[in-house]
């Protein structure tokens, strides 16, 4: 019925929320030791729905780094979801932009790669897109509420594994967007590149220049350069 | 400085949204030449891998670590055959998480 694709959403948020869920708590606990309140957290989760931006900022904040350069560091490391979303173009052409303005905002590494995995196999639709997106954030916004709330009472984050969540969210994200040979040697590449960008104290352009590099040599021998 | 805080919170979600939304609706509008496609087809995975392959080799006191000491290494074996079989997230975080729980007690 018209419901089924929203349960659809739903049920493929759940392995992402099971991620989210983990971390975010680890950062609301980081957040509040910090001094971001549970209000500033909650706004935060909802606008900038970025684990990894997330915590980058409030490592920032609490070096005393000034807004603007914490800005630029989020813009470098996120600007892979300017990439994110030229990719996902395709998939929007026919949606008034409201409705653009809306899945976009729950563009994450790990919708992007769920829901554009689902829609190789099965037409766009919007309620599943939405479902998928929203289940997500709205688990983020509330485990990183938890974090706060719950602040020093948690036990030892890493006897409970959770430090691995997001590397192991990884790997499988790896693995799934990996179609082909092709796909895996990109990737290789691209991982090799952004440690070496690190090396050479890149640390915050690691990301999109290893990545961009790698798509285009990918493209370069795709076409017999 | 609340209320700079907030304002500051704010101003980074715009930043994000833009990022998020302004290729998406600006590219619809254009068909994209093959090449570029393609191009794009790649960024997902070449993204995960350049996010992740560092953290696997980063330890508190080096960039690079290839030592048993090294517990993100070590619980990212498991991990990959697990993500590489079954191409499951579900089952790939269980499997990352438990393994890193295991070797944290462990050691």
């Amino acid at each position: 019925m018209g419901n089924k694709p929203v349960l659809e959403g739903m049920k493929k948020a759940l392995p992402i929320c099971l991620g989210y869920f983990p971390l975010g708590l680890a950062f609301g606990v980081i957040a509040q030791n910090t001094g971001l309140s549970m209000v500033q957290v909650g706004v935060m989760s909802l606008l900038v729905f970025s684990g990894s931006g997330q915590f980058i900022a409030v490592a920032l904040l609490s070096l005393g780094v000034s807004f603007w350069s914490i800005i630029f560091t989020i813009l470098l490391v996120n600007s892979r979801y300017m990439l994110f979303s030229a990719s996902v173009s395709r998939y929007v052409k026919k949606f008034p932009s409201p409705l653009v303005a809306l899945i976009t905002q729950g563009i994450t590494d790990e919708t992007f790669v769920v829901s554009t995995s689902y829609f190789k196999e099965h037409p766009v639709n919007k309620k599943f897109w939405l479902a998928l997106n929203i289940t997500s954030h709205l688990t983020w916004i509330s485990s990183t509420m938890l974090g706060v709330a719950v602040g020093n009472f948690i036990p030892d984050m890493e006897k409970l594994g959770l430090n691995f969540a997001l590397p192991a969210m990884f790997i499988a994200l790896f693995f799934m967007t990996a179609e082909n040979k092709k796909g895996l040697i990109v990737g290789a590449l691209a991982g090799v590149l952004s440690v070496l960008f690190i090396v050479v104290g890149l640390k915050d352009a690691n990301v999109i220049l290893a990545t961009v590099i790698a798509a285009t040599a990918g493209v370069m021998v795709k076409n017999g350069f | 400085m609340a209320s700079n805080v907030m304002i500051f919170i704010i101003i980074l979600g715009l930043v994000n949204f833009l990022l998020r939304f302004l290729p998406a609706q600006i590219l619809n509008k254009i068909a994209l030449p093959e090449v570029v496609e393609e191009w794009l087809s790649f960024i997902p995975v070449a993204t995960m891998s350049a996010i992740v392959i560092p953290v696997l080799l980063k330890t508190n006191n080096s960039l690079i670590s290839f030592s048993w000491h090294n517990l993100n290494l070590l619980s990212a074996v498991p991990t990959v055959i697990v993500a590489a079989k079954t191409r499951n997230l579900g089952y790939t975080l269980a499997t990352g998480m438990v393994t890193m729980a295991v070797l944290q007690n462990l050691v």
